[in-house]
């Protein structure tokens, strides 16, 4: 071991990592991972709110039931089915 | 569970491990493993308890923050140990309000200097190389610091503080140089 690595050590024996730090760091993980939860379950919501309120609906899947995708991709209206027999 | 991850594990190990998992198990390895030396570092460059121990807390929640963006290049201490020099040098300069601690106009001056030998400095007392780092440069403090304390390479100081290697190469000879001079002007005259 060199002096600056002696120095180091000597330096911590003089005035160890007072034990308040490992407390204060926990809490700002606790605070972070709290944050985190939050933003997780309720960013979808967000998301969801912004787009009813440009008039979108994200609830819906594919395409309304009346229409349809032609070969080409591009919506059109359903045949209606033939009757029966 | 503890002794095994404070000897079999390799800190990168324990940062991939940490990442998948996100455990406090490895979260607290890490924390015993570096909040010592972060703290000796900050404590001897900011030469204040109450300071070091809200400047470890702070580079502490960076490292956590920023874990996914540890490449693997380095080592881990090593991205650890730039963080916190980073940190303490910023928080020198708002004291000082001196905006480059590693452009000394003093540097630009010509002046022959004296090739010192990493063994010369090396063996210099403890209590000596103390008193010695404190009287010089804040910056060439700092490189002697990042170049005998924490192993790092003339690639790495440069990466870690934006410079070029040659300019930490000169860097690191005026340092030393300094560092020489202030023994010979303390403790040899």
């Amino acid at each position: 071991m060199n002096n600056f690595k002696k120095l180091e050590e000597e330096e911590l024996r003089g005035s160890p990592l007072p034990p308040r730090v490992a407390r204060d760091v926990n809490q700002n993980l606790g605070v972070l991972r709290f944050i985190s939860n939050i933003i997780e379950l309720y960013m979808p919501k967000v998301a969801e709110l912004f787009v009813s309120l440009s008039g979108g609906n994200m609830n819906s899947e594919g395409t309304p039931p009346n229409l349809d995708a032609d070969e080409n991709g591009y919506i059109v209206k359903k045949h209606p089915e033939p009757p029966l027999d | 569970m503890s002794k095994f991850l404070e000897n079999k594990i390799s800190d990168e190990e324990l940062v991939k491990l940490y990442l998948e998992t996100q455990s406090d198990v490895y979260f607290n390895a890490m924390y015993s493993r570096f909040s010592k030396k972060i703290y000796s570092k900050c404590l001897f460059l900011l030469k204040d308890q109450e300071r070091a121990a809200d400047a470890t807390q702070d580079v502490f929640m960076k490292i956590i923050l920023n874990l996914g963006k540890f490449s693997g290049k380095s080592k881990f201490g090593t991205w650890v140990y730039s963080i916190t020099y980073n940190y303490c040098i910023d928080l020198i300069r708002k004291n000082k309000k001196q905006r480059n601690l590693f452009d000394n106009e003093l540097d630009s001056i010509a002046e022959p200097i004296q090739d010192v030998s990493d063994a010369e400095l090396l063996e210099i007392k403890v209590s000596r190389l103390k008193i010695i780092l404190n009287k010089i440069p804040e910056g060439d403090k700092i490189v002697l610091l990042m170049k005998y304390q924490s192993d790092m390479s003339i690639k790495e100081i440069a990466e870690s503080l934006n410079k070029s290697e040659s300019a930490i190469k000169m860097k690191l000879k005026r340092a030393k140089h300094k560092a020489y001079l202030m023994h010979q002007e303390l403790f040899v005259n």
